[in-house]
């Protein structure tokens, strides 16, 4: 059933874009660099492109095999499974953070009384119904609405001209490169780094070749579109409130006289939030299917993600944990998965190859 | 297995049915109070008054304005007001004295008393920052002398509710007058935090003391100058003036000079277009604050005839309105240098400009900016003389 | 409480009416084996929803991967 799913490159694309804009573009991982987060941002996008020509060439040595399947190819039977049940249990929580990112974003700005629990629920319900109909589905309707979220950010980046000031980019590195660098490692972890869940999805692709070129345009295509927002932060709030602030579009949009546009932040969240849950749980659940042998991932999609929103409620005290993790540790956690582990695999394929040709 | 399936479905559908009838948070307009205007002062106890402003919608339709039906007597808006220890809680202690609950998204003015702000601003801009439903482009006004509630309960003759009437009696006086300057929460909220600026609020006075008091009554001009978040000091309305000549803000102004060849006579020159531009120059460890103007309009009415056709005569004129200008941001800048405020932002021209001096002055910036020796460059053109070239000469 | 537990309860009881048929489809050796993983994702998902009814978080397992590196 795995190998039946298939998408278009056009489909994939989008996917990945959405991916990587999902809760990036409410959270802001740059913030923390104050004036320099642009800085900061294009040096993580650009490490970003380096951590996706690393993907692609994993992906391009091991053709139309999944993430697990390589892993199993790679460290052996047990070791593989290891790795492969902490990549799925990683996928789970990822699911888990950007239902909770969500959750407080639309509690905080929108559903002041709602209890938190509901809005993901609902949330959640949408996305496994998607999911159980197949990732096709999910890919057909990504073509419909994605484009809506570069239009929403377009919209909001030229309605907020007049709040501009440019001197709120300058002095550059006022306290040295150190934060600077803490931010673009952020900014590699969250969104860049977590497209290693796409190792999961390419197999589903049309046409293998095309992989190279649909990943690094999207990478190049999304990464613009969030270097566009984090500048049009720094630009209308300023640094010294932009690193107050926990969701910094939501003070952002309300600049504009006249006009509310923190609805359309919402859309375009939810629209994003939407994709990387679903492609998170895809992985999961593909993932699960695979490791045990098993034919078809829709049976677990339903457990999977009610798994997902018990772990992002219960996880989570209040919304300084999820920050506290989020900006503190999370880039540790999520390091071996990222880069340590894709490295190893890299280099064991390579040596594999040279050692056949002997 | 099938027809299982289709119920199971059918039960699910009619279920989320039940359950998304509506929002969850849904408020309904005619269940809600808006607020046009909020007034925070503080009491001698230390607690925090909040009086709102709220438009009565049944009475918005009718009345004075137009119609030419009678007129009713009744006002269009109601003035409450409750006292807490904090904005909150008075906000909600608000709610005990009205009959629908209040939202507060809609402000457009914040009046803030003279205690208040003297005892610190983010005693209550805290509220404001971390609410969502705050309006933060809402306009923040400093009430001088007078009780917060006299003020909101003035009524406006030509807007039903006055705040607006006051808002954008704000805004007219700095883009036509040069009086006064917008400010608004976001605004201030940045300078605030910044270290190398201090926040310039406009204020607001009551001019003639009336049974029966008006809009019209009031002075809005003038702005008061921050240190911080605390009020440091006036500036009247030519010396705001000055500051928005400087800071590249003043849109149009007039300015009268006397009349270089006739004697008490005036000439009023109207400004369309200035280019204000701040330096500062470190000299010995010394601060030099540098303001550059470019001033350029026409003559809008000249007493006593003027033949600018004559270079001589338009020079002397140059000379004198660069002159009035020139002391006028020379009174600004001395006037806040007392106050010890940098309304103006030197310091943070400081902070791109020398870095590793400014993480040593930053501390002393106040103090220093004080004692800083300062430069005033103005550059007058006058382009045009309206429709005639010369006054009538009576003979 | 109670309702909140009655709600979760449902959830977990439509979701085996959903997914349970298709289950049951599959045949022989992997039946088992999806069943199983079904049912241990399904546990997961309806303790930790029972764990948040009875509040009861010591500052979450899952939470504490990452506080590790602390």
């Amino acid at each position: 059933m795995i190998r039946d799913t298939r998408i278009s490159g056009y489909q994939l694309s989008l996917l990945m874009m959405s991916f990587i804009f999902g809760s990036s573009a409410i959270v802001a991982p740059a913030a923390t660099a104050g004036q320099d987060a642009w800085l900061a941002f294009i040096l993580g996008w650009l490490g970003g492109l380096l951590l996706m020509w690393l993907y692609v060439t994993i992906y391009l040595d091991n053709p139309s095999r999944t993430l697990i399947e390589i892993l199993r190819i790679c460290f052996g039977k047990y070791l593989g499974s290891v790795l492969a049940l902490l990549y799925i249990a990683y996928f789970l929580h990822l699911a888990s953070f950007v239902f909770r990112d969500y959750g407080e974003y639309l509690t905080l700005t929108t559903y002041t009384l709602t209890p938190i629990a509901f809005t993901i629920g609902c949330f959640a319900l949408l996305v496994a119904y998607c999911l159980k109909k197949g990732l096709e589905v999910t890919g057909r309707a990504a073509e419909i609405l994605i484009p809506y979220l570069f239009i929403v950010a377009i919209i909001v980046f030229l309605t907020l001209i007049p709040e501009y000031e440019l001197k709120n980019l300058t002095p550059i590195l006022e306290n040295g490169f150190a934060p600077v660098a803490d931010s673009s490692l952020r900014v590699l972890t969250f969104p860049f780094g977590e497209t290693v869940i796409f190792l999961m999805i390419f197999p589903a692709l049309y046409s293998a070749r095309k992989v190279e070129r649909i990943a690094f345009l999207s990478v190049s295509i999304m990464g613009f579109t969030l270097l566009s927002i984090t500048v049009r932060e720094v630009l209308s709030l300023g640094p010294d409130l932009l690193i107050r602030l926990v969701f910094p579009p939501s003070i952002s949009t309300e600049l504009t006289p006249k006009i509310q546009f923190d609805p359309l932040i919402a859309v375009n969240l939810l629209l994003g939030g939407w994709i990387k849950i679903t492609v998170c749980l895809y992985a999961a659940v593909v993932g699960i299917t695979q490791l045990l042998g098993l034919d078809d991932y829709r049976h677990f999609v339903l457990p999977a993600a009610i798994l997902a929103v018990g772990l992002s409620l219960w996880t989570f005290n209040n919304i300084f944990e999820l920050m506290h993790i989020s900006q503190k540790l999370y880039y540790y956690y999520v390091i071996p998965f990222q880069v340590i582990i894709p490295v190893f695999i890299l280099v064991i394929t390579k040596l594999k190859k040279v050692f056949k040709a002997k | 297995m099938h027809k299982n399936k289709k119920t199971c479905f059918l039960a699910l559908v009619v279920g989320i049915l039940f359950m998304i009838t509506g929002c969850w948070d849904n408020r309904d307009v005619t269940k809600l109070n808006f607020i046009t205007a909020l007034g925070l002062d503080k009491t001698p106890e230390g607690s925090i008054e909040l009086t709102v402003e709220l438009p009565r919608p049944s009475l918005m339709g009718k009345g004075q304005v137009g119609g030419g039906g009678q007129e009713s007597k009744e006002k269009p808006i109601t003035i409450v007001s409750a006292q807490g220890e904090t904005v909150l809680a008075a906000a909600r202690n608000l709610l005990e004295k009205l009959e629908k609950p209040v939202i507060l998204s809609k402000h457009e003015l914040l009046l803030v008393s003279e205690e208040l702000a003297k005892s610190g601003l983010m005693e209550v801009l805290d509220f404001f920052e971390r609410k969502p439903e705050s309006n933060m482009t809402s306009q923040v006004l400093i009430v001088k002398g007078s009780p917060i509630k006299k003020i909101m309960e003035t009524e406006s003759e030509q807007e039903k509710i006055p705040s607006i009437h006051i808002a954008n009696c704000i805004t007219t006086n700095q883009n036509r007058l040069g009086s006064s300057k917008e400010s608004r929460i976001i605004d201030l909220l940045r300078e605030i935090s910044n270290s190398g600026q201090d926040p310039l609020i406009p204020t607001i006075e009551i001019s003639q003391e009336k049974e029966e008091l008006k809009v019209k009554d009031m002075l809005i001009s003038g702005t008061a100058a921050f240190r911080g978040d605390r009020l440091a000091g006036y500036l009247t309305a030519t010396q705001t003036r000055g500051w928005l000549l400087a800071e590249n803000k003043a849109k149009g102004s007039v300015f009268t000079v006397a009349n270089p060849l006739v004697k008490d006579q005036k000439v009023s020159f109207e400004t369309y277009r200035t280019i204000g531009k701040k330096e500062v120059e470190l000299i010995d460890g010394q601060p030099r604050l540098i303001v550059q103007l470019k001033v350029s309009g026409s003559i809008g009415e000249s007493q006593g005839g003027l033949d600018l056709t004559q270079p001589d005569q338009l020079a002397l004129l140059q000379a004198e309105i660069e002159k009035t200008i020139k002391e006028e941001v020379e009174s600004t800048i001395s006037t806040v240098q007392e106050y010890q405020t940098d309304i103006f932002g030197f310091g943070e021209i400081m902070r791109r400009k020398y870095r590793s001096e400014w993480q040593k002055m930053k501390d002393d910036w106040p103090e220093l900016f004080s004692k800083a020796s300062y430069q005033i460059e103005v550059e007058t053109r006058i382009n045009r003389s309206g429709y005639i070239r010369q006054g009538t000469k009576s003979e | 409480m109670v309702l909140k537990v009655i709600i979760l309860v449902t959830i977990v009881l439509f979701t085996l009416l959903i997914d349970l048929p298709g289950l049951l489809k599959i045949k022989g050796k992997k039946k088992r084996k999806a069943l199983i993983i079904y049912f241990l994702l399904l546990l997961g998902g309806f303790s930790l929803g029972l764990l948040l009814i009875i509040n009861w978080n010591p500052a979450g397992p899952l939470g504490l991967i990452p506080r590790i590196f602390q």
